[in-house]
């Protein structure tokens, strides 16, 4: 089947075709949902209700762009709408001097992707959400505060601190795995 | 790669496209979640709208139409009203004069001058001749009855009283000094005064003949069209109405656009009603004002069903030589069903401006105004927007209820066209068509959707006239 012969049949919902949706997408989405979430259960959580939205409103989808994308969309709009937007004002603090010893983006390479996603999930709720919106997603800082209620500048601010926070724990494991 | 923040290069080429295994068990959740949302009602009748299509169509035709009648009006003739006619006013077989034996026509022909005989029947001197001459019946009307004249003693006094007969049977629209007309006759009456005397003994077998002419009915009717009342004419209306209603649900926020495609398959229209008590004043001009008290009732049918569990069995398939082949799953869904009429009241002051025109017996007045809500209640339940596959109820006045619903909801716009028809002398009969706009949302500002509702309806009722008009002083 096509891409669009299961997308029309997700809206005479037809088991198959939402089976088929969510065979191919879940996996990328829940990746997505991880990078956003606390922890596994959470961003199953994410998950289910994002898929939901996806098979209500598939009739909605125009057949413009990227189905993928149209997922992707709705997996983040749910996956913020998850969070407590004043855990902004908690996370201000915990941020400690660090030397930054200019690690070589190479030694990168070494880092696997569920180490980073652990990395991540490290980080406080509102850093994570701006640097996952910003430096994966591709968001500018306008639609960041848009999306998430808050000034351009908090974004700002919370994407160095969070870049800071990710440096030095990206450090620390690299130390680690030497 | 970005020099300056490497970090970020790092995190998306590593995470933008990873994939993990998909979570399949996830699915059957969703399905299942999907299910409890799903309900069974069938879609809400689509003719609704037409109607409602229809019952706005009705008042601006009709405003189209009385607009190009009233801009074509032309002026009423001066000589509407029938001008009493000194020629041929009766039918020629009606009054015919009997033969005549052969001693009254001796008497007649000796003693009665033409000229005499002419002034002894005033009006009718020509008619008289007309009559023996005529072979079709003309048929005019006239304020002078031939019956009057037959019944009057033909004296002095008499003589005056068909003057001032003739002149007071006259319409009072008529000015007998202004009327041509009107004064020769008069005049012609007047002047048979110093002759009726001796007139008296020659007319006297005519006139005897004439009085047994006035037993029979004459083809001659006077129609006296009784002049309009000034001031603003007084009604009284009784309406009841069946109503149609066409409900537009929005999400406040993108969030409960789920919410709302669950009330949605949920819920749909059953019926409406409404009630009026009006009171109107037309002016002579046709422009009405109407006021009083209205109360419209709708109801919607909630009905759903969900999944409240599902019994997953397995059956073992053996091969031919008795090995376990496979499992085969089954699974039986157990599904809950809920019904509920959800039921609105509505009580309203209408305050309309209208205009009315006759059309033979008939009359049509369009309308339109804003109806004041005074009172909304509800009865009932829906989904409970915070608790997928829950309900909540929302009747007014309970100490529980779910407060999404307004208890008053302010203005709102109604336009009708109306059709009566006379049934007695201050009784009419009334078919009204109408649409009406509800105003804003009928939800509290703290309910997740915004709930909005067009109705149009059909209206039949009893007008009842008000012996009285009501006149307002010029300052």
């Amino acid at each position: 089947m096509t891409e669009k012969e299961i997308i029309q049949g997700c809206i005479q919902e037809r088991r198959e075709c939402q089976q088929e949706v969510f065979r191919r997408y879940a996996g990328k989405m829940l990746a997505v949902c991880m990078r956003y979430a606390r922890h596994q259960m959470e961003a199953e959580d994410v998950l289910q209700d994002a898929f939901i939205k996806v098979f209500d409103h598939v009739h909605q989808f125009q057949f413009k762009g990227s189905f993928e994308g149209w997922i992707r969309r709705i997996v983040v709009n749910t996956a913020l709408k998850n969070f407590d937007r004043k855990s902004f004002s908690h996370e201000q603090l915990g941020i400690e001097p660090h030397d930054d010893q200019g690690v070589e983006p190479t030694v990168y390479d070494h880092l696997h992707e569920e180490e980073l996603l652990a990395l991540i999930a490290k980080l406080p709720d509102g850093y994570r959400m701006v640097f996952n919106l910003y430096a994966i997603e591709g968001y500018s800082h306008a639609e960041i505060a848009e999306m998430l209620g808050i000034q351009e500048s908090t974004s700002r601010s919370q994407l160095v601190k969070a870049r800071k926070m990710l440096q030095i724990m990206v450090t620390d494991l690299l130390k680690i795995a030497v | 790669m970005n020099e300056r923040n490497p970090i970020d290069d790092l995190f998306r080429e590593k995470l933008q496209g990873y994939n993990l295994d998909s979570p399949m068990f996830l699915f059957d959740k969703i399905a299942e979640e999907r299910a409890q949302r799903a309900a069974v009602v069938p879609p809400a009748p689509k003719y609704g709208t037409w109607l409602l299509l229809l019952a706005l169509l009705i008042p601006v035709l009709g405003s189209i139409w009385i607009g190009y009648e009233v801009a074509n009006r032309k002026p009423r003739p001066t000589q509407a009203f029938p001008i009493p006619q000194v020629e041929a006013p009766v039918a020629a077989n009606s009054i015919a004069i009997p033969s005549l034996t052969p001693i009254e026509q001796e008497k007649q022909a000796g003693a009665i001058a033409p000229s005499t005989a002419t002034a002894t029947i005033p009006v009718n001197n020509q008619t008289t001749k007309n009559t023996q001459s005529a072979t079709t019946p003309t048929r005019k009307t006239s304020e002078i009855r031939v019956n009057d004249i037959a019944a009057v003693p033909p004296t002095k006094s008499t003589t005056n009283n068909i003057a001032s007969e003739a002149a007071g049977s006259l319409p009072t629209i008529l000015d007998p000094a202004k009327d041509n007309t009107t004064s020769a006759i008069i005049e012609q009456a007047a002047s048979t005064e110093s002759e009726a005397p001796a007139l008296l003994d020659a007319v006297s077998p005519i006139e005897t003949r004439l009085l047994l002419l006035a037993e029979a009915p004459l083809p001659v009717t006077f129609k006296y069209i009784p002049p309009r009342p000034k001031g603003w004419r007084m009604y009284t209306e009784l309406m009841l109405g069946e109503e149609f209603y066409t409900r537009t649900l929005k999400a406040k926020d993108p969030d409960f656009d789920a919410y709302r495609t669950s009330r949605e398959s949920t819920e749909k229209f059953r019926n409406g009603q409404s009630y009026t008590v009006r009171f109107s004043m037309v002016s002579q001009d046709g422009i009405a004002i109407r006021s009083g008290l209205n109360l419209s009732q709708f109801t919607e049918a909630f009905s759903m069903q969900y999944t409240s569990k599902q019994i997953q069995s397995l059956t073992p398939i053996y091969g031919t030589d008795g090995k376990l082949v496979r499992m085969d799953t089954s699974f039986q869904t157990l599904v809950n069903k809920q019904h509920a009429n959800n039921r609105f009241t509505a009580v309203n002051i209408p305050v309309l401006l209208g205009y009315e025109r006759k059309i033979g017996q008939f009359t049509l007045s369009i309308n339109s105004g804003v109806m004041l809500n005074m009172v909304f209640n509800q009865k009932g339940s829906f989904l409970a927007p915070d608790r997928p596959g829950a309900t909540v109820e929302f009747t007014s006045n309970q100490p529980n209820a779910y407060p999404a619903f307004r208890n008053r909801l302010g203005v709102g716009m109604y336009a009708s066209a109306a059709l009566s028809y006379p049934i007695s002398s201050s009784l009419r009969i009334v078919a009204e068509p109408y649409a009406r706009w509800g105003g804003g949302s009928v939800t509290a500002s703290d309910y997740a959707l915004d709930q909005h509702y067009w109705s149009g309806g059909f209206s039949i009722g009893i007008r009842k006239k008000i012996n009285k008009t009501l006149v307002f002083a010029k300052p």
